[in-house]
């Protein structure tokens, strides 16, 4: 595995201060703004213009005079809409059950994967990753047809082993069960590849010690394997949250947010009251609520865990 | 308008989906011949690709990047129409007003302005009925005729349950219950008044409400789930009657050609001492938008796509599309006995509902009601929510949604 | 002994059950691209392939231009990640390795822009697109993300664990800023740059709503969007559509197969330097 090891201080302008003078047009202190100009001009033009754009949307309303500004009125509808919260109440129960069950299902089978005497790690990798990379569009239609209340494979084992027949899409907690269910399918493999690559940086010394000690393995796991993979389980746990909170595909094409809107997701609810309802002023305004929880939520993870930044 | 048709000329760009699109480009040949200086490209896409791209062009005020001719349900029409109020063109000035008159009534009535201005060509409709199998009919003892009222429909469905343990109808839970906005339109209701007020507390409404209830507590409805769902039930005979769409006898016979025969075909029943037993599901129109550059040329194809008889017929003979155009209704091909329905003139029967289907106000809100109305109703028949509450609900969301009046009761 | 033999196994049938879990769809999905439509809704379900692959094959080329489709998607895709990558490369490098003006300011720009749910940008997008007249092209789905929030970050995290004295070396020996570049921090960021590519590859090869809107002609069509056309409105052709996203994930597939090892060297780098 080629893993660089830690460095000193990487951002040091004494370092940079000994070099030699140099006649070279592209200078140290240009060079920066060389190798950021293209990234800088793409996204200042095909990010921060649309974002911008947006933003100022949210202010206004469509009429038949075309766009008017409106003030905040966007936003103090958004706080009567009941609709609104219940999609925020999903996006909400959605993310504290499924993120946790899926770093937690990661993190065991990057355990697993971590031991020393299991083989065919590559096979079990790259099937545990598979679904990451698979089109959405396709893993739909699988779901579709596997939880189908009739038809479906799901409900067919279910008979088989006896049990009642479950509206997985049918019923508002069934759909709500099986989104999570989805959604971790899609991206525990993802999750477990950053944890497996956390698991071995930690040095080996540290277990070794512990061993002599006559500490347990589930006590080496808890003393010693959760404390090292913080950040790591951080930089999951960050990435996992901007992704369930803007969760919209998987409830899109598998529930189309129901029944009774108990999987319509907050982006979904954007989605519709811009592409829909023709509400596009009130769409961005729900957009720039869920940049606000996001970035509260993100600190709060930063906080819990610990870092400065 | 010129009056050598050779004058008008250009390239069109139109864009719809399915069958529609199947229907105008096997049109284009012969259009073609008639105005050899147009030349007409049929784009083909997905449903949710059109309205995608249509909303996001208008939205983003980018004229240019529409078609000349477009696709749009009636149920949509208003809202874009309202939102977007000059960006279609007005076809009565083109003379389009010169075939006031001729298309089923609920149909026209979609398809113009407040002013009495067409905005859309008309081209095909969903009148409803109830389709039927005859052959559980028979097994359950129920005789189709007996079947007026929706009553009467319940007692059916609890008889062929209980003699042969299939239920009455299916509908999907977790997405839409077409039936309510069914017997609201068949009693010349809808979720709006006229005026576009909310109205879903009228007496027609909460009666419609009410006995999709009952059918449900009496356990004669069966969930399918989606489109699939409800196909799969049909084939696998788990339900014994359809309150739908013309178009679904083109499902019918492609899907389950071995039940040809089997199946019947009645009109909605009506509500116990009330008229009415029209209502429509589906149905499109082409709309031409103004930044078109060649709107004579757009006007020219949708003309032809949707007054010429004989391309009608076609269209409902090879893509099942039901014309709106009344004088299509008088060609022999309408008065055809369908083997599929046991030898019953299917089609007339349809163009009589046609006729007789009162005209709705969609408003330019009809997709948030829509959305809104049909997630209170699951409510009340998955979660057993009072009807106070639901009829609460619906008009606590909706009315500061839309800005709408709410009517009482 | 016997308590480990007990604990391996243990393991085994875990890892198994994970397998038959990931897997599992994409295997069920062979089984319906071999078989007519309607067998997909039979119970009990068809667990063997069938022999319905030509057939629903050529369902598929009546349809779509799959190999069209799928050529236009490769081209976008392999452009896009080849692209990207060394925008990204350069802008994390930067970003590790320099103090300048506006440092903490752009980084920070780029890292809020994550959290903007992408659905509110699309109708800015479609005038900015429309206005420099590039819709309905390849440009219209490489340029919007290029300058990719998360591959720039990724790259940062990894630039920062360059040696400085490396970098130090080569200037003592007169080499300039580019040159280092090139030659000391893209060498020796093989497996974050290998990391970054599989990411915006499969990125982009799933990028489905912005194509949809801002592809016309069935020319420019990328494969989630000439697969969305076979949802019609009222019925799904479920043998067609089947093979249809098959094919397009094979691709991905066959990439990850060969790249993982390095794939996940890069995301290690990526994630432990926070």
């Amino acid at each position: 595995m080629n893993t660089p090891s830690p460095v000193p201080h990487p951002e040091n302008p004494a370092t940079q201060g000994k070099t030699k003078k140099r006649n070279n047009f592209v200078s140290i202190q240009r060079a920066p703004y060389f190798f950021l100009f293209p990234a800088a001009v793409l996204f200042l033009l095909f990010t921060a213009y649309p974002i911008v754009h947006s933003f100022i949307l949210s202010f206004q309303t469509t009429t038949e005079e075309g766009r008017v500004f409106v003030g905040l009125d966007n936003y103090i509808r958004l706080f009567q809409d009941r609709l609104f919260y219940e999609s925020l109440g999903n996006t909400l129960i959605i993310l504290v059950f499924q993120v946790p069950i899926m770093l937690f299902l990661a993190l065991i089978l990057a355990n697993i994967l971590n031991s020393g005497f299991i083989r065919f790690k590559g096979f079990f990798r790259v099937s545990f990753f598979a679904p990451a990379v698979t089109s959405l569009v396709a893993a739909s239609i699988i779901f579709l047809l596997l939880l189908h209340q009739d038809y479906g494979l799901v409900n067919y084992l279910l008979s088989i082993a006896g049990l009642n027949s479950v509206g997985w899409l049918n019923d508002p907690l069934g759909a709500k069960i099986s989104l999570i269910l989805v959604t971790t399918w899609r991206w525990t493999g993802y999750n477990m590849v950053i944890l497996l690559a956390g698991l071995q940086n930690i040095p080996k010394h540290l277990y070794e010690a512990a061993s002599i000690d006559g500490a347990s393995k589930v006590r080496q796991f808890f003393s010693i394997t959760i404390p090292q993979l913080k950040p790591v389980i951080l930089f999951a746990a960050v990435i996992s949250t901007i992704g369930t909170l803007q969760l919209f595909d998987e409830p899109y094409t598998l529930t189309n947010g129901g029944p009774i809107h108990a999987t319509t997701t907050i982006t979904m609810y954007l989605y519709r009251n811009g592409f829909e309802y023709f509400d596009f002023g009130y769409g961005s305004a729900i957009a720039y609520v869920v940049v606000l929880i996001i970035a509260v939520l993100s600190l709060i993870q930063f906080k819990w865990a610990g870092v400065e930044r | 308008m010129p009056e050598n048709l050779k004058d008008i000329s250009g390239e069109i760009t139109v864009w719809a989906w399915a069958l529609e699109a199947d229907f105008l480009q096997s049109i284009v040949p012969e259009f073609e011949k008639e105005y050899p200086n147009i030349q007409v490209n049929i784009h083909k896409q997905g449903p949710d690709q059109v309205y995608q791209r249509l909303i996001t062009g208008l939205a983003a005020n980018q004229g240019d990047q529409l078609p000349d001719l477009v696709q749009i349900e009636e149920t949509r029409l208003p809202s874009y129409q309202e939102h977007f109020p000059n960006h279609f063109t007005n076809l009565s000035d083109l003379g389009y007003d010169r075939y006031d008159g001729h298309f089923a009534p609920a149909k026209e009535a979609a398809v113009k302005d407040e002013n009495g201005n067409f905005f859309a060509m008309p081209r095909d409709l969903g009148p409803v009925g109830v389709f039927y199998r005859k052959d559980l009919f028979a097994k359950a003892g129920v005789e189709p005729s007996s079947i007026q009222t929706w009553e009467d429909y319940m007692e059916a469905g609890k008889q062929v349950l209980e003699k042969t343990d299939v239920k009455m109808l299916g509908l999907t839970l977790n997405e839409v219950v077409p039936l309510y906005k069914y017997m609201l339109q068949q009693q010349g209701a809808f979720y709006f008044d006229q005026e576009g007020n909310i109205d879903v507390r009228s007496e027609e409404s909460v009666r419609a409400i009410l006995t999709i209830n009952q059918m449900n507590e009496e356990g004669i409805i069966s969930n399918v789930t989606n489109w699939d769902g409800r196909v799969a039930a049909l084939k696998n005979g788990q339900v014994a009657t359809l309150p739908g769409a013309i178009w679904w006898t083109g499902t019918m016979k492609d899907q389950m050609p071995e039940l040809s025969g089997k199946w019947g075909a009645m009109p909605l029943p009506q509500f116990k001492d009330q008229q009415g037993i029209g209502a429509n599901g589906g149905g499109s129109n082409l709309v031409i938008p103004k930044a078109s550059e060649n709107k004579a040329a757009a006007y020219a194809f949708g003309e032809f796509a949707t007054t010429r008889v004989d391309l009608l017929i076609d269209g409902l003979k090879n893509q099942g599309l039901f014309p709106s155009l009344l004088a299509a209704y008088e060609e022999p091909e309408f008065q055809d006995k369908q083997e599929y329905f046991d030898h019953q003139p299917v089609y007339k029967e349809f163009a009589a509902i046609a006729k007789e289907t009162p005209s709705v106000h969609y408003t330019s809100d009809y997709a948030r009601a829509n959305d809104i109305v049909n997630d209170e109703i699951i409510s009340m028949l998955l979660n057993r929510k009072p009807l106070s509450q639901v009829l609460k609900d619906i008009t606590q969301t909706l009315g500061p949604s839309t800005g709408r009046e709410v009517n009482e009761s | 002994m016997r308590n480990s033999v007990i604990q391996k196994t243990i393991l085994y049938i875990i890892l198994a059950m994970g397998v038959i879990l990931t897997v599992g769809p994409f295997y069920w999905m062979i089984v319906g691209a071999t078989n007519p439509s309607g067998e997909t809704l039979r119970i009990p379900p068809r667990l063997i392939p069938g022999s319905y692959l030509m057939e629903n094959l050529n369902h598929l080329f009546a349809s779509v231009d799959i190999w069209r489709s799928f050529l236009n998607s490769a081209f976008i895709t392999i452009t896009y990640t080849f692209l990207a990558v060394l925008i990204s490369a350069a802008a994390g490098y930067a970003f590790a390795k320099y103090q300048f003006r506006g440092k903490e300011i752009l980084f920070s720009a780029f890292l809020i822009s994550m959290m903007i749910p992408y659905q509110a940008l699309v109708i800015p997008q479609f005038e900015l697109f429309s206005t420099l007249g590039l819709l309905d092209s390849y440009s219209a789905i490489i340029l919007p993300q290029l300058a990719y929030p998360f591959a720039i970050f990724l790259m940062r995290q990894n630039m920062q664990s360059i040696p400085d004295s490396l970098i130090e070396a080569a200037r003592v020996d007169g080499a300039g800023e580019f040159f280092i570049f090139f030659r000391i921090g893209i060498p020796t960021m093989l497996p974050a740059i290998t990391a970054v590519s599989i990411f915006l590859f499969t990125h982009q090869w799933n990028n489905f709503l912005w194509p949809l809107v801002a592809l016309i002609s069935e020319e420019q069509y990328t494969l989630p969007v000439a697969l969305a056309t076979l949802a019609g409105q009222r019925s799904i052709d479920y043998g067609q559509l089947m093979l249809g996203a098959s094919i397009s994930i094979l691709p991905i597939f066959i990439l990850f197969l060969f790249l993982q090892r390095y794939f996940i060297a890069g995301i290690i780098s990526g994630a432990v330097k926070e």
